[in-house]
């Protein structure tokens, strides 16, 4: 059975009762399509500052798509539509005033895949601040280092800031990159399946770092693996065919799931 | 259960034998590829070799001089098997010069003519050596003009050459002096109706005598009408004379001076035009180089100057060119027949073999011990006659290309007539009198200039054409736009040469207020189009699918296009004068070409586009997703993200197309042969022509001699091209490698 280790709050809170200065990010009513397909089916939720929020969920169920509505990655996708809406500090994101680049420095993304840019540690750490043309070197190295304390990486890299960043393994680019996420200092930080392409020392790395990083930055993380779940979140969103099937604490989304749906997948009876 | 073990093995032994003929098969191809390209170097290595090979004279036969009396004059004839001599007992000894098996030994007498009318003490002169003339003149100033000639028969079908002496100027001796006086120098030149003496005659006057014929129309026979001109003079030591075989100048050396003299008209007077002064340098000797635009000094010390006739504030006027040393006294000198080479002997017996524009003393032997009393080139100047003391020696000479030297290649070289050092391409010319010039700088010259011009007008469009198609256009018009750019390549190039040249060249010149129009319009154009779209009202925008904002632009470039071409005459009226192509000539003092490289710069732009297209296309599109992801998450915008990685990334790939499109540029032929002109100037002007080294190939290659000084030097741009091709794609590759090192992806 999955052995559950509570790392928040230890009591069930009702999650749709967060007020306003406790929530990090509304999603109301989203609806997606790709094309003629609908993708996610009126999905509500809202995601605490300040905690870790994990989406599980079989392949294919719209957990990764949600979390690239939040920083609107698929507008990147010509047949995406969206209808609903998703509040940030009160505004959708989704309004047309809204600047996309500005939303996304609010709003860091880590990919599944660690994709470090062909430059320097340095200047992958620094590639956010320049985009905002941050040109002071005082301020650049500062961040550079607090960025990579951050993601647990500075002890590794900090001799060889001038190395192309392919020379790093997989778990060190995977944290490098969620230094270059961190550098930029957004409110959320979305990780989609951060550690599926990694060694499990690495993953262990990261997860450790996550539980870190929650206390400056809301953590949304997608994953396929429960136990992850289970380690690194705070409260669990199990989501299933484009549906959000329960919303909970993750102890009490683990131990007494409210639905059938969601017994059925975390005892492993599909997946 | 072992027959089945059995027929495994069976199996994986055809696997085996399989991947084993792959593996050779591929191999193989490499290094055929590898063989091929070996091949052509050294083909072209070998042809190229000969021209530095060193050149050789090398003494073969010597022996006593056959026959009697003291040899005035020696010569050769061009197949090197019969010498001859003019002798002072007025007889032509024909003898055998080296061993050439036709029953005689070298030195052996094939026969003798005495020549008749002649009294007293003779002396002989030559004249321009293609002629193969000589004068000899007597003591009672009269002069005979002979001519030794050689009849070929075939009796037996073996080729026989028999030596006879012709008469050109009929068989009496003809009188060169009026008043009958022996004659101490002399030399003369002739042509079809006229020929001139010039000389100084024992009581030390300097005549001029020429002789004018008239064909007897009844015996066909000319007779000869001599005009007499002393000039007056106060030099009484006169050492050489030489006149041109045009019969326009005289030259008279004496002491350390050369006296020029125009005998063009000698009825009108004959004038001095220039003294060549030496200073306190004595001369030694003097010769007209092959053509007679230039006159060799021979200066005390062995320094021997080149000099002819330079435009100057004067008028023409004889001007130092360069110096060749020697190495001792001059005391004779001789010129090819038809080159600018000449040999130089000196008072020790050496002999040293000279090119003029050269510009080098090729080679230099000691081949007598004492002073050489006579030398002569035979006409393919291929060996030489050379008597001292009593004997005759063969020297056989190896120099095919003494014209093609790395300093006549590629170093600016003053040649005949011109005002000053110059690079030139001319390779062929109407006649002898004009040397070949073979500069490969102004085709090297035009082959960068065209391909800089192409890639002007290439690498923007296509590197813009491929970014903007690989990363922001829809994917639907992408299938339609690629392999329509990419089937450009297919077109041959020849009708895109055709295309530019008989069509293109005058639709610009016609409309070239248009065109330039159009260089300032369109680009304005998109941009204003571009920003009027972007502040269309959002619903009419999105009526059009993203990523196919592109469209919108067609429109716009075809009504451009019309519009530049429309306002043409107006502008041309309004601004040039009416007149586009006179107003640049002359108001802006830029000379006009209707091939020019504007238009090659688009032709072979056009031609090299796909290929930058299509390489650079696919090295953006194949930069991964997750990297422009990566940046545009961390809010960057697209065209932030563009710069920053992906053309970061894609650079390897982006380098290669243009260094791909450039090696195209300069190895296309069949484009610049058609529509740059083939003028090889060098000159960086757009309105200017141009001639490249693969074009200059493609059209001297079919009319050059084989083996010939030409041929070599087309083979050797066609190195010059191979290895720039290499080294610039070595170099390349090299770059693009380390690039890759630097941004490639995992």
């Amino acid at each position: 059975m999955i052995t559950v280790t509570p790392t928040g709050s230890t009591a069930t809170r009702d999650l749709s009762a967060l007020t306003d200065a406790e929530t990090a990010l509304e999603i109301k009513n989203l609806d997606l399509y790709y094309g003629n397909k609908q993708a996610l089916y009126d999905v509500s939720m809202k995601i605490p500052k300040n905690q870790v929020t994990a989406f599980i969920g079989p392949s294919g169920c719209g957990k990764s798509t949600l979390l690239r509505c939040i920083n609107r990655m698929n507008d990147l996708v010509d047949i995406c539509r969206i209808e609903g809406e998703i509040l940030l500090h009160g505004q959708n994101i989704y309004d047309r005033k809204v600047d996309v680049a500005a939303l996304r420095r609010g709003v860091g993304m880590v990919f599944q895949r660690p994709n470090p840019f062909p430059k320097s540690i340095y200047e992958n750490v620094v590639y956010g601040l320049r985009l905002q043309g941050i040109k002071d070197r005082r301020v650049l190295d500062e961040a550079v280092e607090r960025s990579l304390r951050g993601a647990a990486l500075w002890d590794e890299v900090k001799d060889r800031l001038n190395d192309n960043a392919f020379g790093l393994s997989g778990g060190q680019q995977q944290r490098l990159v969620i230094a270059r996420a961190i550098a930029i200092e957004p409110e959320v930080l979305l990780l989609d399946e951060p550690t599926s392409a990694l060694d499990p020392i690495s993953t262990l790395t990261i997860e450790e770092l996550i539980n870190d990083l929650k206390k400056q930055f809301t953590v949304v993380i997608v994953t396929h693996n429960m136990q992850q779940a289970a380690r690194v979140s705070d409260q669990t969103a199990f989501m299933y065919m484009g549906e959000m099937v329960e919303y909970s604490d993750t102890n009490t989304l683990f131990t007494t799931p409210a639905k059938k749906k969601t017994e059925d997948y975390i005892t492993g009876r599909y997946g | 259960m072992a027959d089945s073990a059995h027929n495994l093995l069976a199996a994986s032994r055809v696997r085996l034998i399989k991947d084993r003929i792959a593996r050779y098969g591929v191999t193989a191809g490499g290094v055929m590829v590898l063989v091929a390209l070996l091949l052509i170097f050294f083909y072209l290595l070998y042809v190229v070799f000969p021209v530095f090979r060193p050149v050789t004279m090398e003494q073969h036969e010597t022996y006593a001089v056959p026959g009697t009396g003291k040899t005035l004059a020696l010569g050769i004839e061009e197949q090197n098997e019969i010498g001859f001599r003019l002798t002072d007992d007025a007889s032509v000894v024909f003898f055998a010069a080296r061993q050439a098996n036709k029953g005689f030994n070298p030195g052996d007498i094939v026969s003798v003519e005495q020549l008749s009318g002649l009294t007293g003490e003779l002396i002989v002169t030559m004249s321009t050596p293609a002629s193969q003339t000589y004068a000899i003149a007597d003591e009672q100033g009269q002069a005979l003009v002979v001519r030794p000639d050689f009849r070929v028969t075939f009796p037996n079908d073996v080729r026989q050459l028999t030596p006879f002496v012709s008469y050109p100027l009929g068989e009496e001796p003809l009188q060169v002096d009026q008043q009958g006086q022996p004659l101490k120098h002399f030399v003369f030149e002739r042509g079809e109706t006229e020929a001139t003496f010039a000389a100084v005659t024992a009581d030390n006057r300097l005549i001029v005598t020429r002789l004018l014929g008239e064909e007897d129309f009844m015996t066909e026979e000319i007779e000869w009408q001599a005009e007499y001109y002393a000039i007056r003079t106060q030099t009484h030591d006169i050492d050489q004379l030489l006149i041109t075989p045009d019969h326009r100048m005289m030259f008279v050396r004496h002491a350390n001076l050369v006296d020029v003299y125009d005998i063009s008209q000698p009825d009108a007077g004959i004038s001095r035009l220039q003294t060549l002064d030496f200073g306190n340098t004595k001369l030694t000797y003097m010769d007209l180089l092959s053509g007679a635009s230039s006159i060799m000094i021979a200066e005390q010390g062995g320094t021997v100057s080149q000099w002819f006739q330079v435009l100057t504030e004067q008028g023409r006027e004889f001007t130092r060119i360069r110096d060749f040393d020697a190495g001792g006294n001059v005391s004779i000198m001789t010129s090819e027949f038809f080159r600018r080479g000449f040999m130089a002997g000196t008072t020790d017996g050496q002999l040293s073999l000279f090119h003029s524009t050269g510009d080098t003393r090729l080679v230099s032997k000691q081949l007598a011990e004492d002073s050489i009393d006579q030398i002569v080139f035979s006409p393919r100047a291929d060996s030489a006659l050379l008597q001292e003391a009593g004997q005759i020696s063969y020297v056989d000479i190896y120099n095919p290309h003494p014209e093609v030297t790395w300093s006549a290649l590629w170093q600016e070289v003053w040649y005949e007539g011109y005002k000053e050092p110059d690079y030139i391409w001319q390779s062929t010319s109407g006649s002898d009198d004009f040397e070949a010039k073979m500069s490969l700088v102004p085709i090297s010259f035009g082959t960068i200039k065209a391909a800089f011009y192409a890639m002007l007008f290439a690498v923007p469009l296509a590197l813009a054409g491929a970014i903007y198609t690989a990363y922001f256009m829809a994917p639907e018009m992408r299938t339609y736009v690629k392999p329509t750019v990419e089937i450009m390549e297919a077109l041959p190039t020849v009708i895109l040469g055709f295309l530019a040249g008989l069509w293109l060249a005058p639709l610009i010149e016609g409309n070239l207020p248009g065109v330039m129009t159009l260089l300032i319009v369109l680009p304005a154009g998109f941009l204003a189009a571009a920003w009027g779209f972007h502040k269309l009202p959002k619903n009419i925008k999105q009526r059009l699918p993203e990523g196919w904002d592109a469209a919108v632009l067609i429109p716009v470039v075809i009504f451009l296009g019309w519009f530049s071409f429309a306002i043409s005459p107006t502008l041309e009226m309004w601004l040039m004068g009416g007149d586009a192509r006179g107003y640049i000539t002359n108001e802006l003092g830029i000379s006009f070409d209707q091939r020019n490289s504007l238009v090659v710069g688009i032709a072979m732009g056009f031609a090299v586009i796909p290929t930058i297209f299509s390489i650079a296309e696919d090295a953006v599109f194949s930069v991964p997703r997750h990297l422009s992801n990566g940046s545009l998450a961390l809010g960057a915008t697209p065209w932030q993200t563009l710069t920053r990685v992906v053309l970061l990334t894609a650079s390897p790939g982006i380098f290669s197309a243009v260094m791909m499109g450039l090696g195209r540029a300069v190895g296309e032929t069949m484009i610049v042969l058609m529509a740059t002109g083939n003028t090889p100037l060098m000159d960086w002007s757009i309105f200017q022509g141009m001639r490249t080294l693969s074009a200059n190939i493609a059209v001297e290659m079919p009319e050059s001699e084989v083996g010939s000084s030409h041929y070599r030097v087309l083979f050797l741009s066609a190195f010059v091209l191979f290895i720039v091709t290499f080294v610039f794609n070595t170099i390349s590759e090299f770059v693009r490698q380390r690039l890759r090192d630097k941004y490639s992806n995992m």
